[in-house]
């Protein structure tokens, strides 16, 4: 089966800053992979390599096609949303429609029209009179319209309220998602999308981190609440990030045994937050007390 | 082909003032032309002319002016012609003229506004190609507007010679003048596009490089375009006491002049010169021929397309983003 993303050694540098440091990335299609890392991780280089927008060294192949050399046929496959702020704020919400289905052979207009029907952003209104959550619903109705085998997600509901993108990842999985069709997304929010996610990268200081499915994180990882008396045993055990907070402690473990943790305490499977979190700042010693807990 | 044809009509509804300034200033002319010619008063010999029925109700007149509207009454159509050809060619010219302005304006924008607002992000997410795009918004500027202004013009000149027309009805003026002749107008029009489109090829360059320009400078961009072709001669001339840049860029700029090879004499228009000149020597003066046949207009084509392609290398492989 040939990856819809596949990279090898990508690396780029901006001046004497290494943005990507040799990354592997293999994607498959029909997954939700969600690329998680603090600002300035690489994610957005990534990505920006991904869509053939910037240049970069190593080995890169999406759809099988080369993003440097081949992007014009690359775009007839792939949408991508940057952020919010990049639909012409000039362009009226017909115009958009129109050219988009000037210039996408696989956009659909009765679709998109159909979607825009159900949100309030009335059809001769610029970009530039609606609210942010407008704009971004009429960016997803134009990438929802269009028949691609990839979608690329940078931010893409930065600055939304939480209803907008709740709304925005509804629409997302019920309109667009099939088993043909893959989706890689970046976000903050990380809390926000995991449940939507079949696959997780964490990036940091342009090296991947963490490249797992989603349904291997929980026989990988466990966290640990210990009890009281269990702590010392608990640590002996290695855990690879611990946080102490009204005085007990919690810590994540990477392919210990669930038995035995069981034995020591509370134990649950992580979320992607907490292990994003954890894997971000492997803190291996307790934390300084919080105030509340001295 | 219909992706060109929706880039171009993108290009219409980004900057409007490609279509409302050009018609605006016809409005202008129009307005200011009918004003002037519906408020002509006895106060010059002109408007004495204008509202005087017949000749013999021109009062004070001596013997020599009166000789003189006699001769020009008494022109044949086809030198009369030259008055409305001479007509047709300065609307055209003032249409044509603004247009250059409306077009610098354009061409320093258009690929410069789209970094400045991140919408590159939103065209660049379409399968569009930077060459499509870059394309587009060079036939915008050289094919699109000049071929609407010289409909523009055709139609602003068929307009104020209506409004002509009206005025000067059943008095002196309207006897001094020719009757509607198709051809004429017809002859003025294929000079004038002929005229254009020697113009758009001598001057692509100049267009390109303010493509090239608006492709690359991060802001300030309208400064990038006018102070280097005022600075170098300058600073030429302070530093190295020569005129080398001056000389250049007086070629470029009005070369296209030069290789029109006008005949000035038969420009000279007034209704009473014994001289004035038939329309058919009028027509005759333009000789267009230099300008397809002059090596420096190829050169500039060449050069054209050397900076329409750095241009879209520029917007390809910059990350912009």
């Amino acid at each position: 089966m040939t990856a819809v993303i596949e990279a090898r050694g990508l690396a780029k540098k901006y001046g004497s800053t290494q943005a990507l440091a040799g990354v592997d990335l293999n994607v498959q299609a029909g997954r939700v992979v969600g690329l998680i890392g603090p600002n300035g991780s690489g994610k957005t280089t990534a990505i920006k390599s991904i869509l053939g927008l910037t240049s970069f060294d190593g080995s890169l192949k999406v759809l099988g096609l080369d993003p440097r050399t081949q992007r014009d046929d690359l775009m007839k496959e792939v949408c991508f949303i940057a952020d919010v702020a990049v639909l012409p704020r000039w362009m009226k919400v017909s115009q958009a429609v129109e050219f988009v289905a000037g210039v996408h052979p696989r956009f659909d207009r009765a679709r998109a029209e159909e979607f825009l029907a159900k949100t309030d952003i009335k059809k001769d209104s610029r970009v530039r009179q609606l609210s942010k959550g407008m704009v971004t619903q009429l960016h997803l109705a134009l990438i929802l319209a269009i028949d691609a085998k990839l979608l690329v997600l940078d931010e893409p509901t930065l600055g939304l309220d939480l209803l907008f993108r709740r709304s925005f990842y509804d629409n997302l999985l019920n309109d667009y998602m099939n088993k043909e069709r893959t989706i890689l997304v970046t976000t903050h929010q990380v809390e926000e999308i995991e449940n939507i996610l079949t696959d997780v990268i964490f990036i940091e200081h342009g090296k991947i981190r963490l490249d797992a499915a989603m349904e291997t994180l929980a026989e990988r990882f466990t966290q640990l609440t210990p009890a009281p008396g269990n702590t010392e045993k608990a640590r002996a055990l290695r855990p690879f990030w611990e946080r102490e907070i009204f005085g007990r402690s919690t810590m994540l473990f990477d392919g210990a045994d669930v038995a035995t943790l069981d034995a020591l305490g509370e134990t649950r499977a992580p979320s992607v937050a907490d292990l994003f979190v954890a894997m971000m700042q492997p803190v291996s010693a307790p934390a300084a007390p919080s105030k509340e807990a001295a | 082909m219909n992706t060109y044809l929706m880039l171009i009509r993108r290009e219409f509804w980004e900057h409007r003032s490609l279509w409302i300034a050009p018609l605006v200033w016809v409005g202008i002319i129009v307005i200011m032309s009918t004003w002037g010619t519906f408020q002509l008063e006895r106060d010059n010999d002109f408007g004495e002319f204008a509202n005087a029925q017949n000749i013999e109700q021109l009062q004070d007149l001596s013997d020599a002016k009166r000789e003189e509207i006699e001769r020009a009454m008494s022109y044949d159509n086809d030198r009369k012609q030259t008055i409305y050809a001479f007509s047709y060619l300065v609307i055209g010219a003032l249409i044509t003229g603004f247009m250059c302005i409306v077009v610098f304006f354009y061409l320093i924008d258009c690929l410069f506004t789209e970094r400045r607002d991140r919408s590159i992000l939103f065209w660049k997410s379409m399968p569009v190609s930077d060459a499509q795009v870059v394309l587009s918004k060079f036939l915008t500027a050289m094919v699109v507007v000049p071929l609407g202004v010289i409909l523009l013009s055709g139609a602003t000149q068929l307009l104020l010679l209506g409004i002509w027309n009206l005025r000067f009805a059943g008095s002196v003026v309207g006897m001094m003048t020719p009757d509607w002749d198709m051809m004429s107008w017809v002859r003025s029009m294929v000079i004038e596009s002929g005229m254009m489109l020697g113009g758009l090829m001598w001057y692509a360059p100049i267009a390109a490089y303010f493509l090239l320009l608006s492709v690359t400078v991060k802001r300030m961009v309208f400064l990038w375009a006018v102070l280097p072709l005022i600075a170098a001669p300058l600073l030429e001339f302070i530093f190295l006491r020569s005129r080398h840049v001056t000389e250049f860029l007086g070629q470029r700029f009005v070369g296209y002049v030069e290789l029109l090879h006008i005949d000035h004499a038969n420009m000279r228009m007034s209704h009473v010169n014994a001289d004035m000149p038939r329309v058919q020597d009028l027509y005759d003066s333009f000789q267009m021929s230099g300008i397809f046949t002059s090596l420096e207009t190829w050169i500039g084509m060449a050069a054209a397309a050397a900076l329409l392609f750095a241009a879209i290398r520029i917007r390809r492989f910059r990350d912009d983003s």
